[in-house]
């Protein structure tokens, strides 16, 4: 006998990967958990659900990009995905300071990023997506996902690492008496 | 795979185990040749790394399901922990206000101005270059709390002079989107700033400020749920003394202060 859904139980230990996604998506927390919870909504109402961990994963991530697509322009998201993926070649090794890195500044920098760039950051780092299935979920191929997350990460990188050399000097880091 | 060099898509490909075995070999054994690689792979490990760490606790808000016999103990425990940081979070409240040392109306001044321009211009984001720079300017201990969790945004980042402590201070603004402002100035010597958490008021006002190693730190904000801000203060005080990011309770906390709060436009 098949084990009876229990939307809750299934869907729980992907919320706060589906709200780091959300996040990427909308820039904005309340929009971000109000995404959330339209997701679980429409997903404890859903008749058809996926029975496979990872299906029922890429299901539940759909939902909340559909979500946030209905209340977006569509059209400007899938354009600066396009512009994304154009460029020279990418086979330059980024250089810089690893002691930059940290939550803080990687969540200010991903807010600095095109949508389609956090996004694909969002599917793998968060949501664990594999390069093959962020592929089919965003509907190209897996060199693609490769080529654009190196891409983005190469760019976050360069948010953290440039943004703090224009912005005010190290040279300030006088004692202040 | 070429016998190259491995290229910037190929590391990250390894870094994210994507790569087939004999691949990922032939990269793992170019890392053990190559310094420079060996450190763009550090980096992208530590980027991940870092990605995955500022993920958050999600708790759905819609109406629960009834509760199964199973899930009671960790209702009551959850019951508990809300009454614990309920507890805290009235004990700071009742702290009797103490009379305003002379530094204490400069930073007010600080707060009402930024306040002011905060209101009269849309905040913008900001860069994480002037945080990190700042925080190099005052030293490494420094702490810059992310106050997400009580939804307060990071708004402002700024030296400004505080001349009735030792000329200069940083400012770091804090907004809501329920119109709260929040002030937390950090001053590169504690001096006379008290060693415990005192509270000031002025009016609608509320100050926080007290000392952590060679800083002293002055929480402000005008209007403000008084047990919200009383938790803010408590919680960074505990913080500015331990230099660690907050634990999951306290983040919880701080959220559901935040929910049951006025807003600071009421």
């Amino acid at each position: 006998m098949a084990a009876q859904y229990d939307p809750r139980r299934r869907i729980e230990p992907y919320l706060s990967r589906l709200f780091g996604y959300a996040l990427s998506l909308a820039q904005d927390r309340e929009q971000a958990r109000d995404l959330v919870q339209d997701c679980a909504l429409r997903a404890f109402s859903a008749t058809r659900v996926p029975e496979d961990a990872a299906a029922f994963r890429a299901w539940l991530f759909r939902i909340l990009r559909n979500a946030f697509l209905d209340g977006q322009k569509h059209r400007a998201v899938r354009a600066a995905a396009a512009d994304d993926d154009g460029g020279g070649p990418n086979d330059e090794i980024w250089r810089g300071d690893d002691r930059l890195i940290s939550v803080l500044t990687v969540r200010l920098g991903m807010a600095k990023l095109s949508p389609a760039h956090r996004e694909v950051i969002a599917l793998v780092d968060i949501g664990g997506f594999s390069y093959e299935e962020a592929g089919d979920f965003l509907g190209v191929p897996l060199g693609t996902v490769m080529s654009r997350l190196s891409r983005a990460r190469c760019a976050l990188l360069a948010i953290i690492s440039e943004s703090r050399v224009q912005s005010l000097p190290i040279a300030a880091k006088r004692a202040v008496k | 795979m070429s016998a190259t060099r491995p290229s910037w898509e190929q590391l990250n490909a390894y870094v994210d185990g994507e790569l087939s075995v004999s691949d990922a070999a032939t990269v793992a054994r170019a890392l053990a040749d190559d310094k420079l690689l060996a450190e763009a792979v550090a980096t992208l490990s530590r980027l991940k790394a870092s990605t995955q760490e500022g993920i958050e606790p999600f708790a759905l808000a819609s109406t629960r399901p009834r509760v199964r016999p199973w899930r009671r103990v960790a209702v009551a425990a959850s019951v508990a922990a809300v009454l614990i940081v309920a507890t805290v979070a009235s004990l700071v409240p009742q702290m009797t206000p103490a009379a305003p040392p002379a530094w204490l109306a400069g930073a007010w001044q600080v707060h009402d101005t930024w306040a002011q321009e905060e209101i009269a211009s849309p905040p913008a984001p900001v860069d994480s270059g002037v945080v990190l720079a700042t925080s190099y300017r005052f030293g490494p201990q420094i702490f810059l709390p992310d106050l997400s969790d009580a939804r307060l945004t990071l708004s402002s980042l700024e030296i400004v002079a505080l001349p009735d402590v030792r000329g200069e201070a940083l400012h770091i603004g804090y907004l809501g989107n329920r119109g709260c402002q929040v002030s937390l100035i950090v001053t590169p010597e504690s001096g006379d700033m008290p060693a415990d958490l005192v509270r000031y008021d002025r009016g609608a006002g509320r100050g926080y400020a007290w000392r952590s190693g060679e800083h002293g730190y002055l929480l402000l904000a005008e209007g403000m749920d008084e047990a919200r801000l009383a938790l803010l203060a408590e919680t960074l005080h505990r913080a500015t003394l331990e230099l660690r990011p907050f634990d999951p309770d306290t983040r919880t906390a701080l959220r559901e202060s935040r929910e049951r709060s006025i807003p600071c436009l009421s």
